[in-house]
């Protein structure tokens, strides 16, 4: 039978590093997470969890109440599935459902807002609309607005534009509809109680994720210690990670749906695509699909993925097995985009969204231009480190600096990693200089496919940019643990193996350092009272 | 004889590694300061002990105090002892790490 056709077996995956804790098909799945629990990485991944919860409990106290990006809205669009059973819509003029709303000049061509349909937010979030997109003017230090407040506001020459709409209702349902069931169980709890009740809910998907980079890494290199700490511990401590994992936000679903598809990917390229993986990557891209429509710059990878696994030249093999996993992932999502199609008469709502914004948030440039744009990169690297919430919190350039240089490191140490594979793939020796090792085919394979994902993510943000200024950092962050492994894979090759447990601890201390500094000079001086 | 001698020597450095790194994290926990800004143009300096403080007294009013209190301490606590077991972790080295690669054995 052929390796890409063999059916995955428990005993696949050894649990690394200590042979006296390698699992066997013999063995119970209880005995073999004893064994794993007692492995030094195992013992290493198991504290990183019991620190990351624990980290998060903070997380979630330190933000004020529905200071994170849309909080408010995606709080709402839970309510609105926990108490009247249904998705919210957006906020649109009452003819053709939503579209050609604006005139040539930008102005609306109806402003009788009574008469449009969709969703607003509750008068009651309007004391946190300096946090909401956007609700101006905004004034809740006056009382006589708390409880009636603007429901118009006007541009100047463009004329008025509704203020205070429900403008995450354009966000598939699943996250949502997995949290209805707390907001319905906490329903006697007031909004801001509530909020942080569902704030801590996120805390799972972001273990999820670091399980997931483990499990991720340990597929690709499953007896490299080095990649199998420092990958999760990097993912754990990435900042805005951490927060999106403490926030009422599809974010950190859509996060953990993603890092399942490259997980599966992962296993996919170790053990070869069987038609019961292919449909499992479905499910998952399905599931992510589901959760945030930005999962969508997944694809490409998940083609490229099947495709060299298979063999390129092996069209009969990888073209139906693609099929499947785009079959099941479309059954999956049919319904939400069907429904879809019949609110907005369109696939995205970009031209509701963009009716709704279009006095502040216009397109952004031109693809190359901005993809070329240093003040555009810049902006992407300091939303990935810092700014937290709408771009509240800005991290010193100077810091910034320090997080890249070794990031930089990492990807000068992995175009070497490349080139001497390329180079030693010839003359047949394996390891060496300094810490490099040969990949194999499947570490190869996952290497290309990681790097087509983080290129595609990151393109991705800069398409949206064409159509919206405000786009962000975040819409890449699902490709986190792809990010960390070719990092760390660049890391590891630059330094020599002896040095490498020095190396991971100095690389977890910087990261503890990183997130110790951005919340004690940062995060916590912005938000609480520090004496003059 | 020598392969002992190595393990000492291993675990010396460990050892050593670990503490200076858990004795860098204690420091700026007890000792640390950082420069905050009270405006955009006014910064002062503050210890890190009072900034985490400025948090303790700013949790939010919800549910039990003394409850909100224990989480913060504990998580607090955890975090702590967690990061030092991660750095002594980090530095325990596989048996690959561990062994001297033989075209740096000295000559019999």
């Amino acid at each position: 039978m052929e390796a890409a056709e063999r059916p995955i077996r428990l005993d696949d995956f050894p649990i690394p590093d200590e042979a006296a804790t390698v699992s066997s098909g013999s063995r119970s799945g209880k005995h073999s997470l004893a064994g794993f629990a007692q492995s030094t990485v195992g013992r290493f991944l198991l504290v990183l969890l019991v620190v990351f919860i624990a980290k998060q409990a903070l997380t979630v106290l330190v933000f004020p109440p529905f200071s994170g990006h849309d909080e408010v809205a995606h709080f709402n669009y839970v309510e609105t599935v926990a108490t009247d059973h249904r998705v919210p819509t957006l906020f649109r003029c009452p003819t053709d459902r939503g579209q050609h709303c604006l005139d040539s000049s930008g102005r609306l061509t109806n402003t009788e807002f009574s008469t449009w349909k969709g969703d607003i937010l509750p008068a009651y979030y309007y004391r946190y609309c300096q946090f909401i997109l956007d609700w101006s003017p905004c004034e809740p230090e006056n009382p006589r607005w708390l409880d009636d407040p603007f429901r118009a506001a006007n541009w100047g020459f463009i004329g008025q534009f509704p203020a205070g709409t429900q403008y995450a209702a354009n966000h598939p349902p699943l996250y949502y509809a997995l949290l209805a069931p707390f907001a319905r169980a906490g329903a006697s709890l007031s909004p801001e109680s509530m909020q942080y009740l569902l704030r801590a809910l996120a805390i799972p998907f972001g273990l999820a994720i670091i399980l997931l980079a483990f499990l991720t890494t340990r597929q690709l290199f499953p007896n490299d210690r080095f990649l199998l700490m420092t990958v999760p511990a990097f993912v754990a401590f990435q900042p805005q990670v951490s927060y999106e994992s403490a926030m009422v936000n599809n974010d950190i679903a859509g996060i953990a749906f993603v890092s399942l598809v490259i997980y599966l990917l992962a296993r996919g390229i170790r053990h070869g695509f069987d038609y019961v993986t292919c449909a499992w990557v479905g499910a998952a891209l399905g599931l992510a699909l589901l959760t945030k429509s930005n999962s969508i710059f997944i694809i490409p990878a998940i083609a490229l993925a099947i495709a060299l696994t298979c063999g390129l030249s092996n069209v009969k093999e990888w073209i139906p097995k693609g099929i499947v996993a785009a079959a099941v992932g479309g059954v999956l999502v049919l319904p939400w985009y069907l429904f879809f199609y019949r609110t907005y008469g369109n696939l995205d709502a970009f031209e509701q969204i963009r009716t709704l914004q279009s006095p502040w948030n216009k397109p952004g440039g031109t693809f190359t231009g901005m993809l070329f744009d240093r003040a555009f990169v810049w902006m992407r690297w300091k939303e990935t480190w810092g700014e937290f919430g709408w771009r509240r919190i800005h991290l010193d350039s100077s810091f910034l600096w320090s997080i890249a240089a070794p990031i930089v490191a990492g990807l000068i140490g992995l175009a070497m990693f490349a080139l001497l594979s390329a180079w030693k793939w010839r003359d047949g020796r394996d390891s060496g200089p300094l810490g490099f090792e040969m990949p194999d085919r499947a570490q190869a394979i996952g290497m290309l496919t990681f790097l087509v994902a983080v290129v595609t993510a990151y393109l991705a943000v800069v398409q949206f940019g064409t159509e919206f200024a405000l786009t962000q950092a975040r819409y890449f962050f699902p490709i986190v643990n792809a990010f960390a492994i070719l990092v760390l894979v660049g890391g590891r090759t630059l330094l020599p193996v002896r040095l490498q447990p020095i190396g991971r601890a100095l690389i977890v201390c910087g990261l503890v350092f990183m997130n110790l500094i951005i919340y004690t000079r940062n995060v916590i001086p912005y938000w609480h009272i520090i004496q003059n | 004889m020598r392969q002992r001698f190595e393990r000492n020597h291993l675990l010396t450095a460990r050892v050593l590694i670990w503490a200076a790194l858990s004795a860098l994290l204690l420091w700026y926990l007890r000792w640390g300061s950082e420069l905050v800004a009270i405006t955009p143009y006014y910064h002062i300096r503050r210890s890190a002990p009072y900034i985490w403080n400025a948090f303790h007294k700013g949790l939010p009013d919800i549910g039990n105090e003394t409850a909100l209190d224990i989480v913060y301490w504990s998580s607090i606590t955890v975090v702590v002892v967690g990061v030092l077991a991660l750095f002594w972790l980090a530095l325990t080295p596989s048996d690959k790490e561990a062994v001297e690669p033989a075209d740096e054995q000295p000559p019999a």
